[in-house]
C-alpha cells in the first residue's frame, strides 16, 4: 500500500516534471536557453546526420544497381557484371551530374554577379515530431550564414534560417504552418502573404485587397523584406491552382502550388548578400 | 545501468539518425518517430518508474536533436504517457509474441496524436490536414521498426532480468 503511495507520487512528480518542461518550452518559444541547447545540440548531430546522409545517399546508389544485377539472364553474366560496373560507375557521375544541375538552376535564379549565394546539402529533414517542416543544412557561421539568410532551391524559394551553428543550420521551410511571407503578384503587383499548409504542395494565399484578381496560374512572388531578410524580394513562391471565395469576401483565400519541390531536396543555396540596386529588381528565372 | 544504459544508447543514436534515416535513402520525407517505438519496448519489462525517466529522457532528447524547432517538452509527454500506458496495461508477461510488436508499432502514431493534442490544448498552431499522412507514415515505419528492434530489445533484456522481472513473452 506505501508502495503504490510513492509510486503514484514519483509518477506525479514525473508528469510536473513534463509539464513544466513544456511550460519552459512555449514560455521561451525560439530563443533563449532551449535555443542555446538545440544550438549545441546541432554541433554535435549536424556532422553525425551528414555522415548518415551521405551513407544514406551510397546504399541507395548499390541498392539501385543490385537490383540491376539480380534480374539479368545467367548466359549473359560475365558481360552483365562489367556493363554494371560501367553503370555504376556511370550513376555516380549521374549522381554528381545531378547535383551539377541543381548548383546550376541555382546560379540562374539567385545569379552570383547580384548575389553572394553559397550552395549547402540537406542532411536532415524533420516534421512529425513537432508538427515544424524544417532541414538541417550543412553550412553554418563559418560559412558567413546568419539568423534568417533566405534558403532557395534551383525553382524557388525554399524558407528561411532559423538557427544557426558554426557548420550546419537549420531552415524553416515555406510550407510549415507556423511561416508567413509577403508576397505580390506577378504582373498584377498585388500585394498579400503566403502561409505554410503543413502540406508539401500546397500555400494559401490571401491577398490584402479584397477584391484583387488571382487568376489561375499566376505566379506569387516574394515581396522581400530590408536587406533582403529574412526573405529576398523577386523569388519565385508558386502559382495559383485554384481560389477559394469570391471577391469582396475578406476570408478568400488561394491555393498555391509552390515552386521548390520540397519532397526531393538536396542541394539548396543560402543567399548571403546582395548588391542594394538588385533587391528592387525581381528576379525572373529561367525555365519557371 | 545495465538496465538503461543500452537502451539510452539506442535513443540518442536514433534521436539522431531517424531525421536523416528515410530521407537519405529517398524513401520519405516524412520523418519516422523510431524513438517512440524503443520507450514502448522499454517499457514492457522495467518497472513503471524507470520507464517514465527513461521516456522523459528520451522526449528530451528528441525535442533537442535538430531539426527541432517546435515546442519544448511536448515529446517528453507524449513518450511520458506513452510508457505509462504501455506499462500499465501491455507489460510482460505476454501470451503472443506479436502482442509486444503490435503494440510498439502503434506506439509513433500514438505519439503523433498526443503531440496535437497537447499542441492544440496549448493554443500552439498546427495543421490538421496533415495529421492523416503523419499518422500513416508512423504506422508503416512503426510496424517495420517494431519488427526489428522489439525482439532485438528483448534479446538484450533476457540475460538482464533473468531473475527480478518477467520475460516478455510466457515460456
Amino acid at each position: 500500500m506505501r508502495d503504490s503511495g510513492r509510486l503514484r507520487l514519483v509518477l506525479a512528480l514525473l508528469f510536473l516534471v513534463s509539464v513544466s518542461l513544456l511550460a519552459i518550452g512555449i514560455r521561451s518559444g525560439e530563443a533563449g536557453l532551449i535555443s542555446a541547447l538545440r544550438s549545441s545540440t546541432l554541433q554535435i548531430t549536424g556532422p553525425v546526420q551528414s555522415g548518415a546522409t551521405s551513407l544514406g545517399e551510397t546504399f541507395r546508389v548499390v541498392a539501385e544497381n543490385l537490383s540491376r544485377v539480380t534480374s539479368r539472364d545467367d548466359q549473359l553474366k560475365a558481360l552483365q557484371v562489367e556493363n554494371e560496373e560501367l553503370k555504376f560507375k556511370l550513376s555516380q557521375s549521374a549522381d554528381l551530374r545531378r547535383k551539377a544541375v541543381a548548383l546550376d538552376q541555382l546560379l540562374r535564379i539567385v545569379p552570383p554577379q547580384n548575389y553572394k549565394v553559397i550552395p549547402a546539402q540537406v542532411t536532415a529533414i524533420g516534421n512529425t515530431g513537432d508538427f515544424r517542416w524544417t532541414i538541417t543544412v550543412d553550412a553554418g557561421s563559418i560559412d558567413g550564414v546568419t539568423l534568417n539568410t533566405t534558403v532557395v532551391s534551383g525553382t524557388g524559394l525554399v524558407g528561411r534560417i532559423v538557427q544557426v551553428n558554426d557548420n550546419y543550420s537549420i531552415a524553416s521551410l515555406l510550407i510549415d504552418p507556423n511561416v508567413k511571407v509577403g508576397v505580390r503578384l506577378e504582373g498584377s503587383a498585388e500585394i498579400g502573404f503566403i502561409s505554410g499548409t503543413g502540406v508539401i504542395d500546397k500555400l494559401s494565399l490571401q491577398l490584402f485587397d479584397p477584391y484583387a484578381k488571382m487568376p489561375i496560374g499566376a505566379r506569387v512572388i516574394s515581396w522581400g523584406s530590408d536587406s533582403g531578410k529574412p526573405y529576398m524580394p523577386g523569388l519565385a513562391i508558386g502559382r495559383i491552382s485554384s481560389v477559394e471565395g469570391s471577391a469582396g469576401q475578406l476570408n478568400r483565400t488561394a491555393t498555391v502550388i509552390p515552386s521548390a519541390d520540397i519532397s526531393n531536396l538536396e542541394i539548396v543555396g543560402l543567399v548571403l548578400s546582395a548588391k542594394r540596386d538588385v533587391l528592387r529588381d525581381p528576379l525572373k528565372p529561367q525555365g519557371d | 545501468m545495465r538496465k538503461f544504459g543500452y537502451i539510452s544508447i539506442l535513443i540518442i543514436a536514433f534521436a539522431v539518425l531517424q531525421p536523416s534515416l528515410l530521407f537519405s535513402l529517398g524513401i520519405t520525407i516524412y520523418m519516422p518517430d523510431i524513438v517512440a517505438v524503443i520507450v514502448a519496448a522499454q517499457s514492457f519489462t522495467r518497472s513503471m518508474r524507470l520507464s517514465a525517466v527513461i521516456a522523459i529522457s528520451a522526449g528530451i532528447v528528441v525535442d533537442l536533436a535538430s531539426p527541432a524547432m517546435g515546442i519544448f517538452g511536448v515529446s517528453s509527454i507524449s513518450y511520458l504517457l506513452i510508457a505509462l500506458f504501455v506499462n500499465r496495461f501491455t507489460a510482460a508477461p505476454h501470451d503472443s509474441a506479436w502482442k509486444p510488436v503490435l503494440t510498439a508499432a502503434l506506439a509513433p502514431a500514438a505519439a503523433v496524436i498526443v503531440r496535437a493534442v497537447v499542441l492544440l490544448l496549448t493554443m500552439q498552431s498546427i495543421s490538421l490536414s496533415q495529421l492523416p499522412a503523419f499518422i500513416g507514415w508512423q504506422l508503416i515505419t512503426g510496424a517495420i521498426f517494431a519488427t526489428f528492434l522489439v525482439p532485438i530489445i528483448d534479446l538484450i533484456d533476457k540475460p538482464l532480468y533473468r531473475d527480478s522481472l518477467p520475460l516478455r513473452v510466457r515460456a
